[in-house]
């Protein structure tokens, strides 16, 4: 196994991504045994007005892994293709910015954690310090970034 | 002999760290295996409550189940100060989540709807950084203090 590979299986193990896990916040789709490698496919979960069916499956490209910040795309997991852009989740603040299908082709997330969106983006750096993507990033801080974005009902208290 | 993992908050990391012990273990057994030179002075309480719990307890007797959030600190309580259109005050708990303070501070600044939308908290030494909300509020206590100043703000879109 590849040394990204392994270090992005330790990731699975840690607290931090555990946490989100029990939560069902997120998770890795299928065994880790049967992840593809360098393409592993995670669900994170979100509101149900902001996608139907209340979770969002994103493949991820993490050659390189954490060197290298990793990429991500919504994944049709029946059709195993990028996700319709008419299904890509639609809503309010970063949502439609973040999963924008007009943006690069709709290859990626424009997120400060998706190496495809980093390049030109630097401002972000300062802005967002703890989601620009470095080193000793892990998964979780992209898949919290999603997370965060997908799930804004609870703030909307009484 | 059962053993149980626990998600463990301290004053020294953001994010959790796993822990396996027995079931069986008391509140001190535990308290040492985190801070063996502590003696006395960490506090273990449960994610969500209120008080610590008495040190020779086994951790079953308490309540505390397989992979529970469990917050070991010196302070009992932190003194959390919020700031918005002025200041509001309270003490939690250093178990108590950076959500469950952002839902009291909308509540307490009276922000409802589309105005809670957008609100996220910050400390004033990282006016940039967002602090996650799955994080205990004592990960943010200062040495030598038992006090938190907090700002809420405004989420900052992606742009450009």
């Amino acid at each position: 196994m590849s040394p990204d590979e392994a270090l992005f299986h330790a990731h699975l193990e840690d607290a931090p991504f555990q946490a989100g896990v029990d939560f069902a916040k997120w998770a890795l789709h299928g065994e880790v045994a049967t992840i593809v490698w360098p393409h592993p496919v995670l669900w994170v979960q979100a509101d149900e007005d902001l996608v139907a069916v209340g979770k969002v499956f994103l493949r991820f490209t993490a050659d390189g892994y954490p060197q290298a910040a990793p990429t991500a795309c919504p994944w049709d997991m029946e059709k195993n293709c990028r996700l319709d852009p008419a299904l890509w989740p639609k809503g309010p603040g970063n949502v439609t910015k973040v999963f924008n299908p007009g943006w690069n082709n709709g290859v990626a997330l424009y997120a400060p954690c998706d190496r495809m969106a980093m390049p030109g983006h630097e401002s972000w750096e300062p802005q967002f310090p703890n989601v620009w993507w470095r080193p000793s990033s892990t998964i979780v801080v992209y898949l919290d970034f999603v997370h965060s974005c997908l799930n804004r009902r609870k703030y909307a208290v009484a | 002999m059962k053993e149980i993992e626990l998600y463990i908050h301290t004053a020294e990391h953001r994010e959790p760290k796993l822990l396996k012990i027995d079931e069986d273990a008391t509140v001190e057994d535990l308290l040492k295996r985190i801070a063996p030179e502590a003696n006395g002075d960490i506090h273990l309480t449960i994610e969500g409550e209120e008080e610590p719990h008495d040190r020779h307890r086994k951790l079953r007797e308490c309540g505390i189940k397989h992979r529970d959030h469990i917050g070991c600190h010196r302070c009992r309580k932190v003194a959390v100060a919020v700031f918005y259109n002025g200041e509001q005050n309270r003490s939690f708990a250093p178990s108590a989540t950076i959500e469950k303070i952002l839902h009291w501070a909308l509540r307490t600044f009276g922000l409802t709807g589309a105005d809670a939308l957008d609100k996220v908290l910050r400390l004033p030494e990282a006016p940039n950084e967002v602090l996650p909300e799955s994080a205990h509020i004592g990960s943010f206590v200062k040495p030598h203090t038992c006090e938190v100043r907090l700002n809420l703000t405004g989420k900052v879109e992606v742009n450009g």
